[in-house]
């Protein structure tokens, strides 16, 4: 009966064993907590590399030569960022953390991008057909970008084995649309040494 | 269909319900077996039907070891039936999974050698993990995403350098390589990636390297001054009529033609009986079918010009002579699982001679080859490429069976930036079995 019982117990704590093996388990996390699961580029880079590259390119005195010049913000849109990477990294975060962080400053205006200008100009054509004219928005006053933030993602990738280093350069360059002056070149590197596991179960 | 089942000469009589079941074994061991019959996926595929093998695939129950043949046999479907974001998805799936069976298990080797190798998470061999890459270009190129196929270059190229330069199987990947590199004017990348395409298809022998690697080689070279390297590629390439591109604005088509299936892998197993004990003993290992694709012609017809397409891979080469290498691991693997059954049987009869001959019944019935692969690629992998003056042109496609019967497809007009080369496949999934045995 004792042994019947011991069994008994075991096959129950088995089960459990086997079932919270199975189960889906969801942790919820800060999203400013960093946590590297591949080694491949992630939330993270994307977070401060923009962070950081736009406090860098604001500190510069392209803002406030062109404030003295013209006694307005600069105008500032974002262009093509390239990804020459080694990744399918989602280029399109990236140059959302960093429109958010150039508009949150409040240094610069921001312009939309070229298809969001698009969808809108659609709208005030639809505008001019449907819209009171107290509410229609005219053609021909939109705010033309003063600068444009193009850049590229690189890597470079050195792996032997289960273990790499992989390495990412992000440069980024703001280039005046008056004139074509590079007004600011930034550049910001990762480097990450990734080790993969040799023995699974 | 079976393969081939060898008996050996028995030792001594065994008792007639010994011979019965064993009897009873060696017809059942013929009867099963994955891929030894036609599925309804490849009937499907066969008929040009896609969209309907995918469905039987996905009828199909998928155990987790079998996971990246899934994804891999998914995505070339998806491709097939033109949707290439859904293909790379499956990519990415495979590509993940093959990641993490980069750690070899334990417990799965130690199935393999006292069970079978079909214990085993299947990994994908390594050209079929190039090929993986190979077809999520393809994929990108077709959907006009170009820095998305570079990155994928990129990722094969960090595959490819952990071997060494002038790997046969690699040749077709280092040309596509190439394309995608001249594709955004990065001449230098180019010119690299086809010097080791030119590398690795002269090393493997067989396949004769393409003229058109051989023009862009001459090609590249004279663009980039190399003049001394331009004179070698004259000298060997002797009379090869090769062309200068009018300007950098000229446009071209690229077609890819995706011949035939790779051929299966069927099951040959050897029936021992030991004289001593009367113990069988079994070992299974797997072998290459022959298969035939139709000889097809494709001539691609704009304006005055219909250049024929050119092999670029044998694919189905490349699966056999990967095989061959693999051939010294499989076997010992079957023969150590000879020796762990047989103690196993031998260890069980002591104690009770029904236990021991079950063990050894058990033994011989789990004794299975592992026939898994990558089912869903070509035969063949061919290429035509020709300028076009006009980017938006609509091209003709004509494909000739080996009948002679012409099947003709139109390929709508698009827009192409000046320059821009246009990538497009044509899938023709038909072949024949012409051998069973090895």
């Amino acid at each position: 009966m004792i042994i019947l019982k011991r069994g008994a117990w075991l096959a129950g704590v088995m089960t459990l064993v086997m079932a919270a093996g199975c189960a889906t388990k969801v942790d919820r996390m800060e999203v400013e907590e960093v946590k590297d699961l591949s080694g491949q580029w992630n939330d993270t880079d994307s977070r401060l590399v923009s962070q950081e590259m736009i406090a860098d390119v604001l500190s510069r005195p392209w803002v406030r030569e062109f404030r003295a010049a013209k006694a307005q913000k600069p105008a500032v849109i974002v262009g093509e960022i390239r990804n020459l990477s080694h990744e399918h990294v989602n280029v399109n975060t990236f140059v959302g953390d960093m429109e958010r962080e150039l508009i949150n400053s409040g240094e610069v205006q921001f312009v939309a991008s070229r298809t969001e200008r698009g969808e809108i100009r659609e709208e005030r054509l639809d505008q001019d057909l449907n819209a009171s004219e107290e509410s229609r928005k005219a053609m021909g006053k939109e705010l033309g970008a003063d600068f444009m933030l193009k850049g590229t993602i690189n890597t470079i990738i050195d792996a032997e084995g289960k273990k790499s280093v992989r390495y990412y350069q992000i440069d980024l360059t703001l280039i005046s649309l008056a004139d074509n002056r590079k007004v600011w070149v930034g550049q910001k590197k990762i480097k990450k040494f990734v080790q993969k596991p040799g023995l699974r179960f | 269909m079976a393969g081939p089942r060898t008996v050996f000469r028995a030792g001594r009589a065994p008792g007639v319900w010994q011979a019965a079941c064993y009897a009873a074994i060696l017809l059942l061991s013929g009867c099963v077996g994955y891929g030894q019959l036609t599925s309804p996926l490849e009937q499907h595929l066969q008929a040009q039907q896609p969209d309907k093998a995918l469905q039987a695939l996905e009828a199909q129950r998928h155990a987790e070891r079998d996971k990246v043949i899934y994804f891999l046999d998914k995505a070339m479907l998806l491709r097939m039936s033109g949707d290439w974001q859904g293909s790379n998805e499956n990519f990415e799936q495979a590509k993940q999974r093959i990641e993490q069976l980069d750690a070899v298990s334990v417990r799965e080797q130690a199935a393999a050698v006292s069970i079978n190798d079909t214990l085993r998470s299947y990994a994908g061999e390594r050209f079929e993990r190039i090929l993986l890459h190979v077809y999520g270009i393809l994929n990108y190129l077709e959907a006009g995403r170009l820095d998305q196929a570079r990155v994928e270059v990129l990722q094969l190229d960090v595959l490819l350098r952990q071997q060494e330069d002038g790997e046969p199987q690699a040749a077709f990947a280092r040309y596509l390589s190439g394309l995608v590199f001249e594709s955004q004017s990065e001449w230098s990348d180019a010119m690299i990636a086809y010097r080791k395409a030119y590398q690795s298809y002269r090393q493997g022998g067989k396949q004769p390297v393409p003229d058109y690697l051989q023009s862009d080689l001459l090609r590249l070279s004279e663009r980039l001054g190399l003049m001394d390297e331009h004179e070698q590629y004259r000298q060997e390439f002797g009379q090869l009529q090769w062309q200068r591109p009018r300007s950098d604005k000229q446009a071209e088509l690229v077609i890819f033609l995706h011949n035939g299936l790779v051929p299966r892998k069927r099951e040959q197993a050897i029936f021992v009986q030991d004289p001593g004990s009367g113990r069988m003993i079994s070992v299974a290992t797997p072998y290459y079918e022959t298969r035939e694709a139709p000889r097809v012609r494709l001539r691609v017809v704009a304006g005055d010009q219909h250049p024929e397409a050119q092999s670029m891979m044998d694919v189905a080469a490349v699966a056999r002579k990967s095989l061959e290498a693999q051939m010294p691991g499989i076997i010992s693997r079957a023969l150590a699982r000879a020796v762990v059954k047989n103690q196993a049987s031998k260890a069980a009869e002591q104690k009770d001679a029904l236990a021991g001959f079950l063990v050894n019944v058990a033994g011989v019935l789990t004794e299975r080859a592992d026939m898994r692969a990558w089912y869903t690629l070509p035969q063949d992998i061919l290429m035509a490429r020709l300028p076009i003056p006009d980017a938006a042109q609509a091209v003709q496609v004509e494909l000739q069976d080996s009948l002679g019967r012409v099947v003709v497809r139109e390929l709508p007009a698009r827009q192409m930036p000046a320059g821009g080369k246009r990538f497009v496949s044509l899938h023709w999934p038909v072949s024949k079995v012409t051998k069973w045995r090895p």
